[in-house]
């Protein structure tokens, strides 16, 4: 039995369904990410954890005992909200101080803790403050101590950086990596986070695991890395990378021992992994989308003759390395990563190489990965 | 050139709403200003032709007020007596008084009962929930007059007649429909993160009503309070009706009792209402922040 087990949560809101029968199971001390688009069911999700929300069907288990009917006071979680709310009327002391306060805790004990938790996330000058009289982040801040004071089951953290700008989500990002190791490595109680976001950089760097949800179902569950090298289907292949995976409808067919990828009047000889892709679907051919992500993609002299011929659009430098957009004769748009110190040229023709091992090929009718 | 003209533009459009203002403000205290300046002026010299707009020494006097608190009148006096003032007036500061009591319970109730139901209004869904309020509602639209013999007689079976709290329960039937109706528009209008994170915080649904909601709902809930007080202490027909003697009477009873008549003392009139104005202008002083917050920023914007 996990820490955390969701079965078959369903919430059906007047004309849709947000969550659609999910399941999940979370261990002790992970850092989980829920990540999709918005409108997906994520936040829904989180709150019916929280118990903020009833819901329809199916049931919270946490922890051995079933909280799917407790309500959200007496299931010990602590919980940061998107738009942090802060208690207006209430100080930064006293905003940490509310929850030991609500359990009876003695003053002393308050205090220690309070200031203990406000050292941690460095606020110890601004505890006499209003939350009005703060910056965004020294508010990120202190709605984070609201929830370091306590040691509960779970952290949960709705988008809790959404309400920062670019530079500032950077950092805090860190920190709470940074936090969830601290947190496990001293004390004997392990810290369990469930996160919400629809930023895929956040979850990339912050979750043990990501849960990519979509239309109110966990459509992949695995850690980041593997996420980002083996997507099990096209939702998650076209939303989870910056830039974003090509993706190339078109027809794989084995002739004569090797295995060609065909589209738009091009070719593209697949090696082992189109073999595979093959033997797995049972056919001689088959309908397939091909991805591939823009730093698996090569430019090169057209004189090659297995490249591709593309004509360069556009050149974006991102510093460390270039983005850019091609486009074939038969108008298949594509983008890659090339070294910037490499002297391409905007509409030049190039011709473009797919390394055939970071190739991965979905079945066009279900979007699931062949090969994964 | 072109910042004279817009920065003249400008003072221009600042000195039309200036005047403006000081015309509405005209309007409104005008009528005022000439009660306070009559309640401290001679009974003869009111009927002054041109009256005394600025009234001098010679014409002012004390004589309505102490009246008013002692039921003698000063030697010297030219103040009318008849039996009818004698009585009358020295009801006015007990009924002042009742009116307060009164007023001071209906806001107290409204806020114990309209603060919750209000609350849950704009936060739970249940069966009927629309039709329930619609109804709640829809009392307001009764004219008073319209259950005053039903109100009558039912204040007469229950022993409730001419007496305080035959008329703080009408009063409170009256407004609270009005203050749930204030306080749920203004509740939606409330992010609801903060009793969220009250409840994770580890406050029962009352708790985080009384800690947190309560605080942030301030100006809401002051309004709201300000409503049913000044209903309260304004109200007419059931006081007239619904009472006898000065054990519930209200001001407004009182005052009109005194207006009414053969010859009406305007000087003892104008003092008596300077009088019944006082507490609802103080209560306004007090809490202009308040108020001013509740009915400008987020009130019935849903």
């Amino acid at each position: 039995m996990s820490y955390l087990n969701l079965e078959k949560i369903t919430k059906n809101f007047p004309g849709c369904k947000a969550v659609d029968e999910l399941d999940l199971e979370v261990e002790q001390g992970e850092f989980i990410v829920l990540l999709g688009p918005s409108g997906c069911g994520k936040t829904t999700t989180l709150r019916i954890i929280a118990g903020l929300e009833i819901q329809s069907s199916g049931k919270v288990i946490l922890d051995g005992k079933d909280v799917s009917d407790t309500p959200p006071e007496r299931r010990d979680m602590a919980m940061v909200f998107q738009n942090l709310a802060l208690y207006p009327h209430m100080t930064v002391y006293q905003n940490i101080a509310f929850y030991l306060q609500n359990i009876h805790t003695s003053k002393d004990d308050i205090d220690r803790r309070v200031r203990q938790s406000a050292r941690r996330v460095e606020i110890e000058e601004l505890l006499e403050r209003k939350p009005n009289q703060l910056s965004g982040g020294q508010r990120q801040r202190v709605a984070l101590a609201r929830a370091l004071v306590r040691s509960p089951k779970l952290f949960l953290l709705d988008e809790p950086l959404a309400a920062l700008d670019a530079k500032l989500r950077a950092g805090m990002r860190s920190e709470f990596k940074l936090l969830h190791r601290s947190l496990n490595e001293q004390e004997s109680s392990m810290g369990t986070f469930i996160y919400v976001t629809h930023d895929q950089i956040e979850a990339m760097t912050l979750g043990t695991r990501v849960a990519v949800i979509y239309k109110g179902k966990v459509v992949q569950f695995s850690p980041p890395k593997e996420l980002y090298k083996t997507p099990k289907n096209l939702f998650v292949a076209a939303f989870v990378g910056s830039p974003e995976m090509n993706l190339i409808e078109g027809s794989l067919s084995g002739s004569n021992g090797s295995t060609n990828f065909e589209f738009q009047g091009m070719s593209f000889k697949t090696g082992t992994r189109g073999v595979e892709t093959l033997q797995r679907i049972g056919q001689e051919a088959g309908e397939v989308v091909l991805g591939i992500r823009p730093e698996a993609v090569t430019l090169g002299s057209t004189t090659n003759l297995d490249s591709l011929p593309f004509e360069i659009l556009t050149i974006e430098p991102f510093g460390q390395t270039n983005f850019v957009r091609l486009r074939s004769e038969s108008r298949v748009s594509i983008t890659c990563l090339v070294n910037p110190d490499l002297s391409f040229k905007e509409g030049e023709i190039v011709g473009v190489n797919f390394n055939p091992d970071c190739v991965h090929y979905f079945n066009k009718q279900t979007g699931e990965n062949v090969l994964a | 050139m072109l910042n004279n003209s817009i920065s003249g533009r400008l003072r221009l459009k600042k000195l039309v709403i200036i005047l403006a203002s000081v015309a509405v403000l005209f309007y409104v205290l005008a009528p005022i200003y000439w009660i306070v300046v009559s309640s401290f002026q001679k009974e003869d010299a009111l009927n002054d032709k041109p009256p005394h707009f600025f009234p001098t020494a010679d014409v002012f006097t004390l004589d309505h007020y102490s009246f008013l608190f002692t039921g003698e009148v000063p030697e010297g006096s030219t103040i009318m007596i008849q039996a009818q003032y004698t009585m009358s007036g020295t009801l006015v500061y007990p009924s002042i008084i009742n009116s307060l009591i009164i007023a001071l319970a209906v806001t107290v109730i409204n806020i114990v009962i309209g603060f919750p139901t209000g609350h849950i209004f704009s936060r739970f869904r249940f069966w009927g929930d629309s039709k329930l309020f619609g109804v709640l509602v829809a009392t307001r639209l009764l004219p008073s007059i319209s259950i005053l013999v039903p109100m009558f007689i039912l204040m007469q079976k229950l022993n409730l007649y001419d007496t305080k709290l035959g008329l703080i329960g009408i009063y409170s039937a009256i407004t609270i429909p009005f203050t749930i109706w204030i306080l749920r528009s203004y509740f939606k209008n409330l992010p609801i993160e903060y009793e969220e994170a009250a409840r994770m915080d580890g406050c029962s649904y009352l708790r985080s009503l009384v800690k947190v909601v309560l605080p942030i709902a301030k100006p809401g809930v002051a309004a709201a309070a300000i409503f049913a007080f000044m209903t309260a202490y304004g109200e007419f027909i059931f006081a007239t009706v619904l009472t006898r003697t000065i054990a519930s009477r209200t001001q407004t009873a009182v005052l009109a009792s005194l207006a009414s008549g053969l010859s009406v003392s305007h000087g003892m009139v104008s003092a008596a209402s300077v009088l019944a104005i006082l507490p609802p202008v103080l209560i306004a002083v007090i809490f202009r922040k308040q108020i001013i917050d509740g009915l400008t920023s987020k009130l019935g914007a849903s």
